[in-house]
């Protein structure tokens, strides 16, 4: 199996995406303006941003989410990353307060080369259609609301990404600019340091083992990959029931014998209690429900993540593995090291019963 | 958790009339009506209907009911979880919630009522009813 290209979908502002599209760089913020006054992210919101990002590597798709002031927004494409995602403060946009430091360096993908060359575009709501016909099934919205983590990147399957370029396609004629888009790519800065550096405080907080999770799965780690089986996709906070807003924290999907198997992880911080438990069955029930799963083929399989398992939540795990009725459940135990910079790994139950782990 | 019924074939009373015993109840299960069944591992697949506004017959769903003419063990416990699989799948779209599982049994070992007590308070689906008979 060769590498998985990811997708992603990444919201900017109109004001920015000039500079951004023409040197083909994207960065994240850092902080907000509050009240008159910039405040940086607190750490849980930084490791959010990280967890988002971590999961690129070269060669994924982009699209970009443009934000319009006075007009409305638009989803543009398509584009491809040059190299991994990278912290580095150097100015490159006119904000008064803001350095968007979580960065990756884009060009127009190489297929598309003819859309980036003149900024196809569709309107956001041709995509939010998408996402009403069940054809974009990861997403409620690229908007941010009141309940629902504010993230401007967006992990999407493959899928979605064929759909997205279906639509720049089909409005290519209208949606278009008239001039042809002056590239001049900049190069990674000798000060970048790669973003999966920037990972901190596992065994803290729930983002940080996230996004080592979002990094190892990228990197097809060996221990993941003999865990989830051989991975075509994979993506974060996918949403399982859109208008209910609940999401599942990270979603694997691979292919076995031409069967499709979607293994839905949950991730804790700390102990997996019977609640956590009870979260992930019902996730997996509510996604068997999904257009796009067989539920006569497809495999749906529930993994819970944490630092510790309640014993009652490990006895009910082994049993309902052991019966072998409605697809596997993996219990899988993290131990933060390297200062809480990495973590091993390993399987308290699952499809070949426990293991000893990296 | 489990309810004791008075008959000495729960099988043959719910074959005949679903409403025969207490298990399933007119006002509560609304019309049923025998979808299927297997006489050998003694199990039955009841719809449940009523009439929607315009008087037309729509269904509400399904049981599954399997009675066990001994003890109810573990293993009997995942051979009924295996049908209420095969069921949801085949008339509900895997939809566990349009399922009512009910098991009948002389009697039920320790491992499974343990195991079906976890599965009851665990899945957010339609909790397996116990019955005793006899």
């Amino acid at each position: 199996m060769g590498d998985i290209v990811g997708a992603f979908i990444c919201s900017i502002s109109n004001r920015d995406w000039e500079t951004a599209l023409t040197i083909g760089i994207y960065g994240n913020k850092i902080g907000m303006v509050r009240q008159g006054s910039y405040q940086e992210f607190d750490r849980k919101t930084k490791y959010s941003i990280i967890r988002d990002l971590v999961g690129m590597k070269a060669g994924d798709v982009v699209f970009f989410h443009v934000l319009g002031r006075d007009k409305p927004s638009s989803v543009h494409g398509v584009y491809s990353t040059r190299g991994e995602p990278f912290y580095n403060e150097a100015i490159i946009w006119s904000d008064k307060f803001e350095l968007f430091p979580y960065r990756f360096l884009f060009s127009p993908h190489p297929k598309y080369r003819y859309l980036c060359d003149y900024d196809a575009s569709i309107e956001v709501t041709d995509f939010y259609e998408l996402i009403e016909g069940r054809r974009i099934w990861s997403l409620a919205t690229l908007e941010n609301e009141v309940n629902i983590e504010a993230r401007s990147v967006r992990k999407i399957g493959q899928g979605e990404a064929n759909e997205i370029i279906r639509l720049l396609h089909r409005d290519y004629r209208q949606r278009r600019r008239s001039a042809r888009v002056g590239f001049n790519l900049v190069q990674l800065p000798i000060s970048a340091t790669p973003l999966h550096s920037q990972i901190g405080d596992i065994g803290r907080y729930e983002n940080s083992i996230k996004a080592l999770l979002m990094y190892k799965l990228a990197q097809r780690d060996p221990y993941l990959v003999g865990v989830f089986g051989d991975i075509t996709d994979f993506m974060n906070e996918v949403f399982i029931a859109q208008t209910t807003r609940k999401s599942i924290d990270i979603l694997c999907i691979s292919e076995v014998e031409g069967k499709s198997a979607y293994t839905i992880c949950e991730v804790k911080t700390g102990k997996c209690d019977t609640k956590s438990l009870s979260q992930v069955l019902y996730y997996v029930d509510l996604f068997k429900q999904k257009d796009l799963v067989d539920i006569n083929s497809d495999i749906v399989v529930g993994c819970l993540i944490g630092r510790t398992f309640d014993e009652h939540v490990v006895e009910y795990s082994i049993e309902r593995n052991r019966q072998g009725v409605n697809g596997p459940l993996i219990l899988l135990r993290y131990q933060p090291s390297v200062n809480g910079r990495d973590a091993t790994f390993s399987q308290v139950a699952g499809r070949g019963g426990v293991d000893e782990g990296t | 958790m489990v309810e004791k019924i008075s008959t000495g074939n729960p099988y043959n009373s719910i074959c005949r009339d679903p409403y025969l015993l207490s298990i399933l109840r007119k006002e509560i299960n609304g019309d049923l009506v025998i979808t299927e069944k297997d006489d050998v591992q003694k199990f039955v697949v009841l719809s449940k209907g009523f009439l929607d506004l315009e008087g037309q017959p729509k269904s509400s769903g399904y049981c599954l009911v399997q009675c066990i003419d001994g003890v109810c063990n573990i293993h009997s416990v995942e051979e009924f979880r295996r049908k209420l699989e095969e069921i949801t799948k085949k008339h509900a779209n895997g939809n566990y919630m349009d399922v009512d599982p009910v098991l009948v049994a002389k009697a039920f070992s320790q491992d499974a009522l343990a195991f079906i007590d976890s599965y009851n308070s665990l899945q957010k689906r339609k909790p397996v009813r116990l019955y005793t008979f006899g």
